[in-house]
């Protein structure tokens, strides 16, 4: 009995070997898993902001006076606006607009001085570019905000101080730092991407080499033949994610809250998970073509809806309640948690129970699966 | 002439009998499209917010009153700091509002009373909408607390704004339209990253060039075929954005499918290249997730704005097809025909794609050497 | 005579991996022929091949084909040839009549010509009944057909035909040749490449490349005459050929090959007269094409293969294979129905048949692969259904395209191979070792197992099959598309298995081979419908070939 438990580790490790040799024998391989890590980092890390800054705005100034002009100056020196555009007309406010030269604009009715010395309210006009909606409603509220401390400025102290402070501490990430989002999360993305090409589509292609015959026909049993399959791409995902966290480390200065060894073991419940769900679509494909249409129907709603692009409780219920079995969601709590957060034990098992039952489903049905259909 | 026939012919064939690229050109971006229409949502509507009022709350209804009434944040209460920044670290809650002991106080006293708010930073766009949630629920409170004393907020300068094309600023409108962009990106990629790999595996290829088949044949009846192919593809999901998703489309739909077409034309080079370079599926599907999909969904524009990026990642937007039709086909759906837009994207598309054509052409081989 | 092409000072070398395909070649093909080009493997035939039709470029010297040169007027040329490549260039997703007017249209044939042509090549095909259906669909034999009708669309002057034998029954390979000829008889030229030899002795003429450098070109009954009175045959039948052979070749340098058929010894002597000892048990027999190509080649390896003294096999009870009704239905197809057979200790066991008739699916079953929908299978006793791990644990298999892992080295596939079989240690590098030392790889140790050649393609396959010493060998069409030579060297290294009391079940198309088996099972129609010796299944004076095809007419005669 001991003696066969050993020569099956033998054989199994050497399903292992044989993949990171195949891995390591073609440098097209080599590049895909090496390259995409780095270069993704370091092109998406700067991409994805809802920051709104180097606005482009319209003027018409009907008014044209001391006290319109300061409003323009004000402003022009604010942080948010690239540069402003006069324009003499509405015609080619509306112009503008359409074309998509400028966000926003700014119409100074005639009366703006005057009603502004005699106490009055004036009313300007802000246009904005629906199309964006959301950079819209970003930057209405940003001109709110100027005008109304423009008004503070030039009518001094009118009202009486009742007012609120707001004081503002953003934890986790003092300085409100994109890349330390966009780094964690793009770890799951990609080691996603990584571990079911090497899962899912190299069995397809295997199968359609005739080389997975020969391994069927080996007496390894079918769980043994994915625990061949699994460790190798868990092992080059670890390669890519530790590729990330030194980038994450040395260039953003992410902090590990919880310690590497945390994140590390964490990280394996996940990646055991996305494995088992690779196998799992390999079982039910025969040819690669098949297993790229199942990969990509699984990656891609996975990551719309895992809470990345769009807060999940922003979600209809129903899309909510995918998130209960979609591994990224867990990923991207545990690792912000891990990484900016200091979560305690209890938060980290929360989120690590779900991807273990995830694993177990995956796995033992690939497992059930394959054992059907060879035997 | 013929011979295109037949060849795209033949390439019609192949696709019908081939059931996964059917499922590739109409269920994938139907399940796409559901997702972006239903799931991505800019709109930023109830950040879950947790509220802790550490003095006698009697003094400062109103200013509980305007928190209990915002549509922009969900408010859950918490008896003590203690445990709602417990809720904040572990995911709960997004941000936390404190009014503490001295608030009330302060107020009557006419100094600056404080409120803290603490937001969950790990995700910063969350983190910086509930500031400004929070900054406004506060400012309606003041006025409200104000008037009630028997001020006239109205002095001061109104602003009477409008959203143009997208009153009701709702994000679906504008990223339907990106986003049939970016999966058209995607479908455009998975359909033809086989194709020409596949000819060369099952020795057709040999056959062919021993035709009177020439490789601009060859080539062409591949882009004719994948190219209907995907049209239609890309006319399902306008399909399901205006008449399911109810997306209100202003343009042209003759405009639409010209400029559609020239999208196409650099997006499906794109994949014939990876195809040919890579003569291998599992590299091709790879790539078209790394150099396809996710690009256009990080970089295109569609959800995240260009002008925002540092200006290298901007230069680098230029090389992704999706960049230059995503300005053309929201102004389509929201706005109406922009000729100014339409004209320069599609010129860059339209060159775009006679450069990637040439270099299909350049590295596509006649013999076999 | 007129030519159809004329070959001058050709050379051709490759780069990665380097190599010189053909070596200063000239030659002239004549019209209205059926050239046959053989030789062993990497010969340089295909290259020959796409050379003359512009799909390579020549480094030095000159083509003319039909008066054009490839190269320049690539677009001239393919008006006036046809060409089927390896595997048919068939699109399998197409119907038949789908794939012949995609060829017609791009031959820029008329309707009135489509019209007469497809009617004519329909006839001649026999494929009219089928024309609906999808290539993929189609049986070995019928594809055949179906890239032959397609190349003959534009009525070309020069047919091309590489390797259109590979993987195709004995039945269709003759239908084929016959088809061939009347081609021939209306004026059409064809070149056509093939490892099968008995097809080639049928040639007009042959060309026989070896190492890129023409070695005869002629009459094939001229060449055979090379070992005229040169070939015998043991009188009597013995009960143990492969003994009797291995005892033979210990006379190696009297010898030019030697093989068995059935229960008959056949040698080809370097001399007319036979040494003393022999010339008592042999009569001399009519020499074959086959028995010239291998002399003037240089003779076959009449080494004993090292294998049998690194083989042992303990505990082998004497009934090893057991089918029992073994039967498979896929959907509404029988694949196989109800067969039943014995395989015996030390006996090779060969299982033959059309292609589609069930011989892969009988296999199948057999090594688990498949599970059988009716009936069960043992190995060594160990119900395949029950307990398939632990049956499959004594198999050795070999696939019909030597699936290795191409992208590694040979020692890493080794490697590979001799780990999931669970060996380890000092036991799995003595183990390779002797496997290294048997096929003689050191040489290619490090070289990445898909660019060896094909021998040695074959050689690693063979010693990854039986790196875990199986008393149990499933070899499935082992030889397809491979050179004589190689091929006799394959069943040396077998038959010396089989004499340590290793067990073989075959598949295979070449009927040289299938007389080297024990016992053969002729698969048809999914049933076994005769088992028995190759001289059971023979009738006096009759070819393998013969048989097979008398025996499934036979069949069809009583099924209707």
């Amino acid at each position: 009995m001991m003696k066969n438990f050993v020569s099956v580790c033998y054989a199994v490790w050497a399903l292992i070997v044989k993949e990171f040799q195949i891995i390591w024998s073609d440098p097209k391989n080599r590049a895909m898993i090496l390259c995409p890590p780095v270069l993704m980092l370091a092109i998406f890390a700067f991409a994805a902001t809802f920051e709104v800054n180097n606005i482009s705005m319209l003027i018409y100034d009907k008014d044209d006076s001391q006290i319109s002009r300061a409003l323009i100056d004000k402003l022009a020196n604010t942080p948010y606006v690239k540069h402003i555009d006069m324009v003499d007309n509405p015609e080619e406010l509306t112009q503008k607009i359409d074309n998509e030269n400028a966000f926003v604009a700014l119409t100074i009715p005639q009366d703006f001085a005057k009603k502004i010395y005699l106490n009055e309210s004036p009313v300007v006009q802000l246009i904005l570019d629906g199309r964006k909606s959301n950079t819209a409603q970003v930057v209405s509220a940003y001109i709110s905000y100027i005008l109304a401390s423009f008004q503070h400025e030039i009518d001094g102290q009118s009202f009486p101080e009742i007012s609120v402070k707001l004081i503002n501490r953003n934890w986790f990430n003092p300085e409100l730092n994109y890349q330390w989002y966009i780094v964690t999360s793009f770890m799951g993305v990609l080691v996603t991407v990584m571990m079911l090409a090497i899962t899912a589509l190299s069995v397809a292609q295997e199968k359609e080499l005739g080389t997975f015959d020969q391994v069927l026909i080996s007496p390894l049993k079918p769980f043994q033949i994915l625990i061949g399959k699994t460790i190798p791409a868990i092992t080059v995902a670890y390669i890519d994610l530790t590729l990330m966290i030194i980038a994450g480390h040395f260039i953003f200065h992410i902090p590990a809250a919880r310690g590497y060894p945390m994140i590390y073991a964490c990280i394996f419940v996940f990646l055991l998970s996305i494995a088992g769900i690779g196998l799992f679509i390999s079982t039910i494909c025969q040819t690669q073509q098949q297993a790229i249409f199942g990969v990509f129907s699984f990656l891609a709603p996975t990551f719309l809806l895992s809470g990345f692009i769009t807060p999940i409780e922003n979600m209809p219920i129903f899309l909510q309640k995918f998130s209960y079995i979609n591994p990224l969601t867990y990923f991207f709590r545990l690792v912000r948690g891990l990484f900016l957060k200091d979560i305690d034990n209890i938060t980290i098992w929360a989120n690590v129970w779900p991807l273990l039952i995830i694993s177990i489903c995956t796995l033992s049905f690939a497992s059930w699966f394959f054992n059907k259909k060879v035997n | 002439m013929r011979i295109l026939k037949a060849l795209v012919y033949k390439e019609f064939l192949q696709i019908i009998r081939d059931p996964s690229s059917i499922l590739t050109a109409f269920v994938l971006p139907f399940i796409l499209i559901t997702i972006f229409a239903t799931a991505i949502n800019l709109d930023n509507n109830a950040i879950e917010t947790g509220l802790v009022i550490e003095g006698d709350r009697g003094q400062i209804n109103d200013v509980i009153a305007a928190f209990n009434g915002s549509k922009f944040i969900k408010v859950y209460r918490y008896d003590n700091r203690k445990s709602a920044q417990e809720a904040l670290i572990s995911g709960d809650i997004r941000a936390l509002v404190v009014i503490p002991n001295n608030f009330a106080q302060a107020f009557t006293a006419q100094i600056d009373a404080p409120i803290q708010i603490i937001t969950d930073a790990s995700d910063p766009n969350i983190a910086l909408f509930a500031t400004a949630y929070v900054q406004g629920i506060i400012s309606t409170a003041q006025k409200i607390i104000m008037e009630k004393h028997g001020y006239d907020t109205n002095i001061g300068i109104r602003i009477e704004a409008q959203s143009w094309y997208n009153p009701e600023l709702k994000s679906r409108y504008f990223i339907l339209p990106s986003s049939i962009a970016i999966i058209m990106t995607l479908i455009g990629m998975l359909l033809t990253a086989l194709v020409i790999a596949r000819e060369w595996e099952r020795g057709t290829m040999e056959s062919l060039l021993t035709t009177k088949a020439s490789k601009l044949q060859i080539i062409s009846a591949k882009y004719i075929a994948y190219y209907c192919l995907a049209i239609a593809s890309a006319a399902f999901c306008t399909f399901l954005s205006v008449v399911i998703f109810d997306v209100p489309f202003r343009g042209s739909y003759f405009v639409y499918f010209i400029t559609a077409s020239l999208f196409l034309l650099p997006s499906l080079g794109m994949g014939f290249i990876v195809s040919t370079l890579t003569k291998n599926q599992f590299l091709a599907a790879v790539a078209a997730a790394m150099f396809g999909f996710l690009p256009a969904v990080m970089l295109s524009g569609g959800l995240f704005e260009i002008s925002s990026m540092p200006s290298a990642i901007r230069s680098i937007t230029h090389i992704i097809p999706a960049t230059y039709f995503i300005p053309i086909i929201k102004n389509l759906f929201m706005t109406g025909n922009i000729w100014p837009i339409i004209i320069n994207e599609g010129s860059a598309l339209l060159i775009y794609g006679v450069l990637m054509f040439a270099l299909l052409h350049f590295i596509t081989k006649e013999r076999l050497e | 005579m007129d030519s159809i092409a004329e070959i001058k000072n050709l050379r051709k070398t490759f780069k990665n991996p380097a190599i010189t395909a053909i070596k200063d070649l000239t030659l002239s093909l004549p019209k209205g022929k059926v050239i046959g080009l053989v030789g062993p493997d990497g010969a340089g035939k295909t290259t020959l091949i796409r050379l003359l039709l512009g799909l390579l470029t020549p480094d030095t010297g000159s083509i003319s084909v039909l008066g054009i040169t490839p190269v320049t007027q690539t677009n001239l040329l393919h008006q006036k040839i046809g060409y089927m490549p390896q595997k048919f260039g068939l699109y399998e997703d197409l119907s038949i009549m789908e794939n012949m007017n995609l060829y017609a249209d791009l031959r820029e044939l008329t309707e009135e010509q489509k019209k007469e042509q497809f009617e004519w090549l329909l006839k001649f095909t026999d494929l009219k009944p089928f024309t609906s259906r999808l290539a993929g669909n189609l049986s070995g034999g019928m594809k055949q057909k179906l890239g032959l009708g397609c190349t003959l669309l534009g009525k070309p002057q020069f047919l091309l035909l590489d390797e259109p034998g590979v993987g195709v029954d004995p039945i269709s390979r003759r239908e084929l040749m016959k088809m061939v000829y009347s081609l021939r008889n209306q004026g059409i030229t064809v070149l056509w490449s093939t490892s099968y030899l008995d097809e080639a002795e049928k040639f007009d003429s042959v060309l026989l490349l070896n190492n890129g450098e023409l070695i005869f070109n002629g009459l094939p009954h001229e060449l055979t005459q090379r070992v005229a009175k040169r070939v015998f045959q043991t009188k009597q039948p013995h009960n143990n050929p492969r003994a009797y052979l291995r005892k033979i070749m210990k006379k190696q340098n009297k010898l030019v090959d030697a093989v068995i058929s059935g229960q008959y010894v056949r040698i080809v002597s370097k001399d007319t007269e036979l040494v003393p000892e022999l010339a008592a048990d042999f009569v001399p027999v009519s020499p074959r094409f086959e028995d010239a190509v291998i002399d003037i080649l240089g003779g076959a390896s009449m080494q004993v293969s090292p294998i049998a003294e690194k083989i042992n096999i303990k505990n082998v009870p004497d009934t090893v294979i057991k089918a029992e009704n073994l039967t498979k239905v896929y959907g509404t197809f029988t694949a196989a129905k109800d067969i039943s057979f014995n395989i015996k200790r030390g006996e090779i066991f060969g299982l033959l048949g059309p292609n589609g008739a069930g011989k892969s699916t009988t296999f199948k079953m057999l090594c688990g692969l498949a599970k059988p929908t009716l009936g069960n299978g043992y190995i060594l006793n160990t119900d395949m259904i029950k307990n398939p791990a632990a049956a499959r644990s004594h198999l050795g298999y070999m696939a019909q395209k030597f699936s290795l892992f191409a992208t590694l080295s040979v020692m890493q596939n080794l490697n590979f191979f001799s780990g999931i079989y669970g060996l380890h240690g000092d036991k799995k590098e003595k183990r390779i070792k002797q496997m290294v030392e048997i096929f003689e790889l050191q040489p290619y140790l490090k070289q990445a197992a898909g660019n060896l050649p094909l021998g040695f393609k074959q050689r690693l396959a063979l010693a990854c099959a039986i790196m875990h010493n199986p008393p149990i060998l499933f070899l499935d069409e082992p030889t397809s598309g491979v050179d004589p030579l190689t091929r006799r060297e394959f069943w040396n290294h077998i038959n010396s298995m089989v004499e340590k009391g290793v067990t073989v079940m075959v598949t295979t198309h070449f009927m040289d081979e299938a007389e080297y088996c024990d016992r053969i099972a002729l698969i048809y129609q999914g049933q076994a419908i005769k088992i028995g010796t190759p001289d059971e299944l023979k009738k006096t004076g009759e070819t393998m070939e013969d048989a097979f095809i008398r025996l499934i007419e036979e069949y069809n005669k009583g099924g209707l």
